[in-house]
């Protein structure tokens, strides 16, 4: 290590060795490899279904066949096609209402834990503690019945009840940061707080935050379309799969494969991203690596 | 006379995600009965390591290659886990580095200690309690009766100590393994650990596996000294022979390298290079990288163990050419 | 501080989150366009009726009026009155939570007599097949839509095995014949009370199935969340020290490791029990069963809003005792946290 060498270089190959072991420990565990092909398999679906797939209808209510692998439902459509275009909306539901929340809730939290301890840590608290309280049912509801009923106020809704939850999480990793050495080691060094708080805690405490946002896509998509199914969220004739259940639910004995298929999907979709979020947190788990040196 | 524990080549590796870690290569010494054998090494030579395989409480992932572990004439790598845990805490006792998080938290002293006594002893539970409050009595501290009903962080480390080595040897154990005992406390503090380990030991007459990497320890305690580097026993002898008559090349530097008052204002003594990454370690002798005396066998296979007059072991290839004297 | 000082500190906090609670919502449901005061007035209100009805409301009087007095009768008790039915909310609420209470009571304990047992069983064998299989079915549990469930469950069990009842809490026949004598609103402990054993056994029958369902996430929830304690806890020093004294395996798994482990899962497993309410609400709307969720839902088709607001702030308060009797009772039962 010769003194010309850059701090920052270092820290690049550092950082892409970490890569490596993190997807080494991914790919020996297959439950997570089967999660990230399903998430694959759905990326594919959601963008390319509305630009290849056909428009089939046949009469309403056909149970499952070869030509309608999932049947028809009242008006006709066939609901394997509907249910693919879902996965699309599923999808952009779930990343967008995590983004949302990180986007609140991450800054919020860095500072407060940042400043543990101060007004600013107190104010900020409080506000997240009131939103805390409002179970996401609720807040849901009353949005929707403010603004109306609609999958953007649903997603809405979520967003809004659910950044709290990532405002505690930064706290927590900023504030057990804040008395590491290497930060007391930066302001030594002269560095602004502001430029420590984003250049070196924030991408610090990602790994936690990485682990929970993904299994969070999944709880997302769980809940907005718990909303759907409540008639609060998406509206017909949106290809939801909520919307789909609830439509469906009507038929249950008659016509079971309307509110079974749509459902099967977002249990696959949310299992594959809680699975995926699972395999994250083992892989970025030092500890859960068995330590070289165990004396 | 007949070892009271006598190790014989183990072979200890742990699978890891980086890859086979080749922890101990060959290791071999004797602990005889009533005596005080410092096992002594930097970090990360594997003192610890072998303590634990003694007591078959190593890691899922760790593999026993090869060797036996012969305590009272019986191999203990034979023995089943329940075997094994009759044994522990009755006749081998083991006290670890840490006693802060060698406690459980949220149990109170009289529950932990008074359980451990029932484990090994049939009595009835009011005996075993009164037994326990002896026992903190004898090692030390103040007002037994109130101490049980503390939990482990309000007492200090010190005192949490004292309760280990009471938990330690309230069966009368044989062996009792002393991992470090002292590493993590104050240095008065230190000298009345050391003290009572003193006292027990000639209480019940056991003998006593003193694991440290403080020379200064070692020249209080021990009466035997086996060294450790990277894996393998360099050296072993009798504590004053190890002292004036050091021969392996790695136990010379060592010994050269404790700062004493006479070295004040001359520089001191390094050994130079690293310890191996034990992934993969060098070949042949596992110090020959730094060796300042290295030939060309060394690099070949490790060297055996060749006996120094009565009771002295070193495993080098200068001994086999009969210099035992050189700088 | 001492516990007194703790607990009054966290009371008072709490209080202002629920008045802020109460605010939001109190200002969101008046901007929600409905004509309560027609809706009061009955089926075909004149203008003359509609007005008397919104001065009986105090509609008429200015926006922070209003606020004030909504806020002072709710400190002494006062939800406000259902527009449609006419009768106190608050007293419909109680009316309507035992069933609620029944449902998410039973789901829970349901789930931690299941989710802790297969949590400890699946960190002690980390990683062998018991563990992948358990971990894959706690994740599977977290995952599942619980509406859509209990459609699958209705369907399989009603539909095609024809073993359980489709919805309701109890069956015709029960109300007709044996009718269950009102004590506590909990259907099963009053058939107990009143000696009714075959409407215990109905009642039971009908609780089966959604009390399962709900069980569903917060079962998975458990699970993982022992699992991921007791791994850790059994990584610790001092597990390795009790181990090196010879205690028995099945103490330290189940006294030393798992008191150590429920700790930190406990205000995890707390919270699921507060979002278990939510998760009730959806089953109630399957399941047809008449409790706090089924009373919103309503309110939501006819935009009651003393019910909408009415409910949410109970729920609220629900949610925020919870919290506050979860921190008070970790404080309790881990000596180390310091008040």
């Amino acid at each position: 290590m010769t003194s010309q060498t850059p701090v920052s270089r270092l820290m690049g190959k550092r950082r892409f060795g970490e890569a490596k072991i993190i997807v080494h420990v991914l790919r020996s565990d297959p439950l997570s490899i089967f999660a990230l092909a399903v998430i694959v398999l759905l990326v594919f679906t959601a963008i390319f279904t509305p630009i290849v797939a056909p428009s089939k209808t046949g009469s309403i209510f056909l149970p499952p066949s070869l030509s309608h692998p999932f049947g028809t439902d009242g008006l006709g459509r066939d609901l394997f096609i509907r249910v693919l275009l879902g996965a699309r909306i599923s999808l952009m539901v779930g990343i967008l209402v995590v983004a949302l929340s990180l986007l609140i809730g991450c800054p919020l939290g860095v500072i407060a834990g940042y400043f543990r301890g101060t007004m600013v840590d107190e104010a900020i608290m409080r506000i997240t503690d009131m939103f805390l309280a409002l179970p996401p049912l609720l807040l849901a509801i009353a949005i929707a019945a403010t603004l109306g009923y609609s999958l953007t106020n649903a997603m809405i809704a979520v967003a809004i009840s659910w950044w709290p939850w990532y405002t505690r999480l930064m706290r927590a990793q900023a504030a057990s940061l804040r008395e590491r050495p290497f930060v007391e080691a930066a302001k030594g060094l002269g560095v602004g707080e502001i430029k420590i708080v984003f250049r070196h805690i924030l991408p610090n405490s990602l790994a936690p935050i990485i682990v929970q946002a993904t299994m969070d896509i999944g709880s997302a998509i769980l809940l907005t379309s718990g909303l759907s199914f409540l008639g609060l969220g998406a509206q017909p004739p949106t290809p939801e799969w909520g919307l789909m259940v609830s439509r469906g639910r009507s038929y249950l004995g008659s016509f079971w494969w309307y509110a079974t298929f749509p459902g099967l999907a977002i249990f696959v979709t949310v299992m594959a991203f809680n699975l995926l979020g699972d395999g994250l947190r083992k892989a970025l788990d030092p500890r859960l690596r068995i330590k070289r040196r165990l004396f | 006379m007949k070892p009271l524990l006598s190790v014989r080549n183990l072979v200890l590796h742990f699978d890891t995600y980086y890859g086979t870690v080749k922890a101990l290569e060959g290791v071999s010494f004797d602990v005889q009965k009533e005596e005080v054998f410092g096992l002594v090494g930097e970090t990360g030579c594997g003192k610890t390591v072998t303590s634990l395989t003694v007591i078959k409480l190593l890691p899922e992932n760790a593999m026993i290659a090869d060797g036996e572990v012969i305590f009272k004439s019986e191999n203990l790598l034979d023995k089943s886990e329940n075997e094994m845990r009759d044994i522990r805490g009755k006749e081998i006792s083991m006290i670890f580095q840490d006693p802060s998080t060698s406690l459980n938290p949220i149990f109170k002293i009289k529950d932990q200690l008074v359980r451990v006594i029932l484990t090994h002893q049939k009595i009835s539970k009011q005996e075993a309690y009164k037994k326990g409050v002896d026992l903190l009595k004898s090692v030390g501290l103040p007002d037994p009766e109130r101490l049980m009903n503390f939990y482990p962080f309000e007492l200090s480390g010190g005192m949490q100590q004292r309760i280990m080595i009471a938990i330690a040897v309230s069966s009368n154990p044989d062996l009792l393994i002393a991992d470090e005992p002292t590493s993590n406390l104050d240095v008065t503090i230190q000298a009345q650990i050391l003290d009572l380990l003193k006292k027990c030991r000639e209480e019940t007459k056991a003998s006593v596996l003193f694991i440290t990497h403080d020379f200064g320890i070692v020249t209080e305690m021990c009466d035997r000294v086996g060294v450790m580097y990277a894996g393998n026993m360099a050296e072993i002898a009798p504590l004053r022979e190890l002292l004036t008559n050091p021969l392996h090349p790695y136990t010379k530097a060592l010994l050269l390298s404790i700062p004493t008052p006479s070295k004040r204002g001359k520089k001191l003594h390094v050994i130079n290079g690293m310890v191996p990454d034990l992934l993969k370690p060098p070949t042949g002798c596992r110090f020959h990288p730094r060796c300042p005396h290295t030939m060309d066998i060394c690099k070949t296979k490790p060297p055996p163990v060749t006996k120094v007059g009565k009771d002295h072991l070193v495993s080098c290839y200068l001994m086999e050419n009969g210099d035992t004297k050189f700088e | 501080m001492g516990l007194l000082t703790y607990t009054s500190k966290r009371i008072i906090l709490s209080a202002l989150v629920i008045l802020g609670t109460i605010s939001i919502t109190f200002f969101l449901s008046r901007v929600i366009p409905s004509n309560p005061a027609a809706l009061w007035a009955g089926q075909h209100p004149t203008i003359e009726q509609v007005k008397k009805a919104s001065e009986m409301l105090g509609l008429d009087k200015p926006l922070y009026v209003q606020y004030f007095s909504y806020v002072t009768n709710l400190m002494q008790g006062d939800l406000g009155v259902s527009v449609r039915f006419k009768r106190s909310v608050l007293w419909d609420i109680l009316y309507r939570l035992p069933a609620t209470l029944e449902l998410v009571i039973t789901s829970f304990i349901i789930a931690l007599a299941l989710g802790i047992p297969l949590g400890v069983i699946s960190a002690v064998k980390e990683n062998k097949l018991v563990d992948h299989l358990t971990r894959t079915v706690s994740i599977a549990g977290a995952s599942i839509p619980v509406f859509w469930l209990g459609i699958v469950f209705k369907i399989i069990f009603f539909g095609t095995l024809g073993i359980l009842p489709l919805t309701g809490r109890l069956s015709i026949e029960t109300t007709l014949y044996n009718p269950i004598t009102r004590i506590t609103g909990f259907h099963l402990i009053d058939s107990l009370l009143t000696g009714n054993g075959p409407a215990f056994i109905d009642a039971l029958a009908h609780l089966v199935l959604p009390a399962v369902t709900l069980a569903a996430y917060p079962l998975g929830l458990c699970t993982r969340m022992v699992r991921a304690t007791m791994i850790e806890v059994l990584r610790e020093n001092y597990i390795r020290a009790a181990r090196a004294s010879g205690v028995s395996e099945n103490t330290i798994i189940f006294r030393y490791a798992l008191k150590n482990a429920i700790v930190p899962a406990f205000t995890a497993i707390g919270l699921s029990f507060a979002y278990s309410i939510t998760g009730a609400f959806l089953i109630e709307s399957i399941f047809d069963w008449k409790g706090l969720g089924w009373y919103l839902t309503y309110a939501l088709s006819a935009i009651d809003y003393p019910v909408i607001v009415g409910v949410t702030i109970f729920v609220c308060i629900f949610y925020v005792t919870i919290n506050l009797f979860l921190d008070i009772l970790q404080t309790v039962v881990d000596p180390r946290v310091k008040y």
